[in-house]
């Protein structure tokens, strides 16, 4: 699948890679173009994003969604160019704020890490150093972009961690990160990502190694930051219903490609595809009253390395047909700005396979 | 500490007294004359039963007494007062050197992995780990005292009375192996701690790789590096008899190799409760110090 | 004899560089000029010995610095090992060889100027010879009056001695021994100073003792590391040249930096080509052997033990493993040792099968009956270097006798001892003896006078050889005062012992040494294999 969007079904004109994206703008903030990451690996090259376009505008909020190992968290990574080894940038271009991150040099990139893009990553616990204070942890992300004194670096990380609402944050600031709670830590991640009050803010399933309780509180707390500060967010999931407040748009990765995008509201209410019903129906859904049981997508999501013929979907799909394993289908526009990978979009046959009981 | 004493002592005593008479070998080639022969068992009470022979030396042993060498006719704890300061500074400069070489070399290999220096550390590690020890101590000897011996670097290859160059040869060759494994565990836990998420969280914060490796990776790597420099520690101070054989070195592991030859039980019973207790003393040290490295244990 | 300091695998190791270090240490040769230069430091290769009290004095390691330390009644000629007056002037000897008494010097002190007099070797005497001191090398005294009663503790002086004054000095003995006077130039025999002075030396006695010979402890022991020795400047004697002897306490290697260095046997040839004009060998009083037990097996028999003799090839051997080094024995008295009889000149000394020759080896072992197929045993103590002559040995009786063989290597060296003296020893096994002084009793009475045997009395008598006539030549020899007399009674007893030959005599030890004559005169190696640092002296200032 080398190029990703395509005209209109019956347009008149193919659109090139360097043309728009659906909800590209002058405005956009970032905009990621045919992004192809791999692993090379002793088994064979993990075909991790496979082509992936997207943009966000600026003070939006995207949100990638999919399962574990649909390449969402790589595409994250890339952006701020940390694909741990021996995962490489295979080709594309990320534009952030006119500069193509993939041609920055280690100290540009340096410059905007942390200052003009924060992330906040899964696992709070692992991700905060386990020796230094959070504290330190805090203020070195100011020190390091504001050349800040000891002491001023100290108070401002102070304030930050009360912002992020740690209660008595002056006593805590020397607290190591195993003293704190799991929800506390990541309002101390929280308060690292935004300390340069950042243009865009990556947010790497931030709520998934959470207890329930306290995951609205973090979203919550991301999005009242996003509004106070006019920052973008790239918001990654597997849990389409927790974007559903959040998201301006989204767009959901399978196998290392998006398979669909748009709105929020498209999405939700005219999704185009099986793999984004799916989705939909194994999530709770406040918003409806409660239809029946949650289902899981059966099976498990294909091997990177050897991806299934076709629409890599096509094993799990009840609506697959002979089309389905023999040509891949291509991400085109169905809808104003509604994209969707899918040989029957919007048009979906009889299931073949009913619910197994 | 005090069970690892008893238990230590008595093995050590069923052994010895299984070993035979130490009676057999004052004399050497000659037969000590029967009398003569009484005189020294009795002032030694060499024909005593093991549990009477065990008995008092615990009993002197609880007065602090470690006894007298049957040989030298000094007291034990004079015999491996007058070592110990050899060995711990024996020791502490091999040390010195494991940890500064372990450590370099480790954090090097890691960081640069599959460079030429890291591949050049993991074979030359490899090959430290398989030398004998006495045998690396020979050719330093060979290369230091005899063909360099006629040029600036030639060092002294036996004795302590060459001041601080005395100490390069011997050190050097009783840190080989630990200098080794530590550069191997050093490389291992750094290319562990690199994996983390905290050293992604580091660099998206946009600290350079310098403040990366050696400020977030190193202190978490050093963790169960200096834990295990400080067992080694324990180790050297006992673990340097062929060191100490080969260079000459007035220190307790060479009395201790020669006591054992020579049946001086006094100096081996006393010399290995002088090391068990030092080993125990640098790993209650080390317990202690582990909360000063890591918060996590020095909070729970 | 002295304990030798048994050689680890480690040590001959070690060793083999020696020979390299050495040959780099000497590059420039030394000037030569008949000036005696006062000063310089001498140094000299030393293992740790275990104490310096000369009344316990039981190694070589130890001995060699007592020897600088101390003079007793007598001491022994560098050169001849003959004894000479040293505190004792003159002595008498009554007409049973019981009695003597020692003319002691006046100027006599000890390094700290106390007096060295008669009752100093009533202290000393008396001190060697204490239960509480229970000292190895007691028994050197044994034949004193009163010695028993001072090993089990009943007295605490030595009653067959006394200070009749200042200087007379008289010893009483149980029993006959017309060479009493040349033991006491052993250390054991050593004058003591005061207990006070004793029990007042820091960090101890043993580490730090005074004595009365040219040189004296410039500070304590500094174990394991170096011995130094500086003139005595009250010894009574010729004041040695040298300022500073180093007695350097090096395990077995660093030998470039020593004037007077020990070589193992096998090297010996490469380290002579090596060092020019900078070594020394000289034939010492010992002797390596190989003893049988007469009580047992293939051993009882006469005519085996000479056959055995005869087969070996001594010469042969000694080229082979020990590059020539050692002279083959001919006898049991050594060569520095008076009573030696040289061999004529086929080489034939006293000892008549200690030559080689197979024929008459085979015949004698055909005509004493034993068995062919029975293997004899060879022993030795293992990782001591034995290993290769013990092999030739074997490889010869197989081929001149036509016996088996077995060899056993024991571990360690005192399970040999005890294998060796028991009841069960058997075949031919390892043994040396060196001496303690020098006097032809000392390598007869110990190793073949039935009141030596070493089940029965714990002695060195380890052939259990017991010919009462040879017993009766030593009592003999003991209670002779005439000394020519007394040495043909020890020529004697020794033909006697040849005769029978329970012990097949291999070589004299020889010694060889690497030692710095370029730089230093007058050093050379007695009959002790020790330096002879007392009369050392550089031959040009050194720079």
């Amino acid at each position: 699948m080398a190029e990703i969007v395509e005209a209109p079904v019956g347009g008149e004109e193919a659109t090139s890679a360097q043309t728009r994206l659906p909800f590209e703008s002058a405005d956009s903030l970032l905009v990621v173009r045919d992004l192809v990451v791999h692993f090379h690996t002793d088994f064979g090259v993990v075909k991790a994003v496979d082509g992936v376009s997207y943009s966000v505008n600026a003070g939006e909020t995207l949100a990638i969604v999919g399962e574990s190992g649909s390449g969402k968290s790589v595409n994250a990574s890339a952006v701020l160019g940390l694909v741990p080894p021996p995962g490489k940038v295979h080709r594309g271009e990320i534009i952030f704020q006119g500069q193509d991150m993939l041609k920055l040099d280690d100290q540009r990139l340096r410059e905007i890490r942390g200052n003009r893009i924060g992330m906040v990553f899964q696992d709070p616990l692992t991700s905060l150093n386990p020796v230094f204070s959070v504290g330190a942890q805090v203020s070195e992300a100011v020190q390091i972009h504001e050349g800040l004194a000891r002491k001023d670096a100290r108070e401002r990380a102070t304030e930050l961690l009360s912002i992020v609402g740690i209660p008595r944050s002056r006593e805590r600031f020397d607290d190591y990160p195993h003293q704190f709670s799991g929800g506390m830590r990541q309002r101390v991640m929280i308060a690292m990502a935004i300390a340069m009050k950042p243009a865009l803010l990556i947010a790497d399933e931030p709520t998934t190694a959470l207890d329930v309780t306290v995951q609205a509180q973090i979203l919550d707390l991301l999005g009242s930051l996003q509004q106070e500060f006019g920052m973008a967010m790239i918001l990654i999931t597997h849990d389409l219903g927790m974007v559903a407040d959040q998201a301006d748009t989204v767009a959901v990765m399978y196998a290392g490609s998006i398979v669909e995008y748009g709105t929020v509201d498209d999405i939700y209410y005219r999704p185009l595809m099986p793999y984004t019903l799916g989705l939909m129906a194994s999530v709770a859904r406040m918003d409806q009253a409660r239809s029946g049981r949650l289902r899981p997508i059966r099976g498990q999501p294909p091997s990177l390395i050897f991806r299934p013929p076709g629409c890599p979907f096509h094993p799990r799909c009840d609506y697959a047909r002979e089309v389905c394993w023999q040509e891949q289908p291509e991400l085109l526009e169905y809808d104003q700005q509604h994209l969707a990978a899918c040989h029957f979009a919007g048009n979906l046959p009889e299931p073949i396979r009913k619910d197994e009981p | 500490m005090i069970p690892v004493v008893f238990g230590a002592t008595l093995i050590l005593f069923v052994m010895l007294f299984a070993l035979g008479n130490p009676i057999d070998s004052i004399g050497g080639e000659r037969n000590l004359d029967r009398s003569v022969r009484q005189t020294i068992i009795d002032k030694y009470h060499l024909d005593d039963s093991l549990p009477k022979q065990y008995i008092s030396y615990m009993g002197n042993l609880a007065k602090g007494d470690l006894g007298e060498s049957i040989l030298q006719r000094r007291p034990v704890k004079r015999i491996l007062g007058d070592g110990m300061p050899w060995s711990l500074k024996l020791a502490l400069t091999a040390i010195a050197i494991e940890t500064f070489f372990g450590i370099v070399a480790g954090v090097i290999s890691a960081v640069r992995r599959y460079s030429f220096l890291d591949v050049f550390t993991t074979i030359g590690t490899s090959v430290l780990v398989a030398i004998p020890v006495f045998w690396l101590g020979l050719m330093l000897q060979l290369l230091f005292g005899v063909f360099l011996r006629n040029t600036f670097i030639h060092l002294p290859v036996s004795g302590v009375d060459a001041g601080w160059r005395s100490f390069i040869l011997p050190a050097l060759t009783l840190a080989s192996v630990f200098t080794a494994i530590t550069a191997r565990l050093t490389r291992t836990t750094m290319l562990e701690v690199m994996r983390q998420d905290y050293i992604r969280t580091a660099a998206a914060k946009g600290l350079p790789e310098r403040t990366i490796v050696y400020k977030h990776a190193l202190r978490n790597a050093m963790i169960p590096v200096i834990t295990n420099i400080g067992l080694d520690f324990g180790s050297l101070i006992g673990g340097a008899i062929l060191t100490e054989t080969v260079f000459s070195w007035p220190g307790i592991g060479r009395e201790l190799a020669l006591a054992v030859l020579r049946k001086d039980n006094p100096i081996v019973i006393g010399g290995t409760i002088i090391l068990i207790m030092a080993f125990l003393l640098v790993n209650l040290l080390v317990d202690i110090s582990y909360g000063f490295l890591d918060p996590r244990i020095r909070y729970d | 004899m002295d304990a030798l300091k048994q050689s680890t695998p480690v040590r001959v190791f070690l060793l083999l560089f020696a020979v390299a270090i050495f040959t780099a240490a000497c590059g420039g040769g030394g000037g030569t000029s008949g000036e005696r230069i006062k000063g310089g430091t001498i140094r000299v290769e030393e293992s740790e010995p275990d104490s310096l009290d000369a009344n316990t004095a039981d190694d070589s390691e130890q001995i060699v610095i007592e020897h600088q330390l101390y003079r007793g009644l007598v001491d022994y000629n560098n050169t001849t090992a003959k004894v000479q007056p040293a505190v004792a002037e003159k002595w008498d000897v009554n007409a049973n060889a019981t009695e003597f008494t020692f003319h002691l010097r006046k100027s006599a002190v000890f390094s700290n100027g106390e007096p060295c007099d008669a009752q100093a070797f009533v202290r000393g005497w008396s001190r060697a010879t204490s239960k509480a001191l229970a000292s190895p090398v007691a028994y050197h005294a044994a034949g004193i009056k009163g010695f028993a009663d001072q090993q089990s503790g009943k007295t605490t002086t030595l009653s067959g001695i006394e200070a009749v004054d200042a200087t007379t000095f008289k010893v009483t003995l149980a029993a006959p021994d017309g060479d009493f006077v040349v033991r006491t130039g052993h250390p054991v025999f050593s004058p003591a100073p005061k207990e006070e002075t004793i029990a007042g030396q820091k960090p101890s006695w043993a580490e730090n003792p005074i004595g009365n010979g040219p040189f004296m402890m410039k500070e304590a022991q500094k174990h394991n590391q170096v011995i130094s020795l500086v003139p005595n400047l009250k010894y009574y004697g010729a004041k040695p040249f040298a300022a500073e002897v180093d007695y350097k306490i090096i395990a077995d290697f660093d030998t470039a930096y020593t004037d007077f260095t020990r070589i193992p046997p096998e090297k010996f040839k490469e380290a002579k080509a090596a060092n020019p004009g900078k070594y020394i060998i000289r034939p010492t009083a010992g002797i390596n052997y190989i003893s049988l037990n007469i009580l047992n097996g293939a051993d009882k028999n006469a005519d085996f033990r000479k056959a055995a003799s005869l087969a070996v090839d001594r010469q042969a051997i000694s080229n082979a493993a020990f590059s020539g080094l050692n002279v083959p024995a001919t006898g049991i008295i050594p060569p520095a040792l008076p009573g030696y009889r040289k061999p004529d000149a086929s080489g034939v000394g006293p000892c008549k099968f200690c030559r080689y020759d197979p024929t008459q080896a085979k015949q004698l072992f055909t005509s004493s009956g034993v068995s062919k197929t029975t293997p004899i045993l060879l022993s030795f103590n293992g990782g001591a270097g034995h290993e290769i002559w013990m092999q030739a040995v074997a490889k010869q009786l197989e081929t001149n006798l036509g016996v088996k063989t077995k060899l056993e290597a024991f571990q360690p060296f005192s399970k040999f001892i005890t294998f060796r003296n028991g009841a069960a020893a058997n075949g031919l096994m390892r043994n040396a003896w060196g001496m303690d002084y020098p006097t032809p009793d000392n390598f007869l009475y110990p190793l073949f006078d039935s009141r030596s045997d070493s089940i029965k009395a714990g002695g060195d008598n380890s052939t259990h050889y017991n010919n009462p006539a040879f017993d009766k030549l030593i009592d003999q020899a003991r209670a002779e005062t005439d000394t020519a007399k007394r040495l043909k009674n020890y020529q004697d007893a020794e033909d006697l012992v040849l005769a029978d030959m329970p012990v097949i005599p291999m070589w004299w030890r020889t010694q060889f040494r690497l030692a710095a004559l370029d730089k230093w005169g007058g050093l050379a190696m007695n009959a002790f294999e020790e330096p002879t640092v007392e009369t050392a002296f550089l031959k040009k200032a050194s720079t």
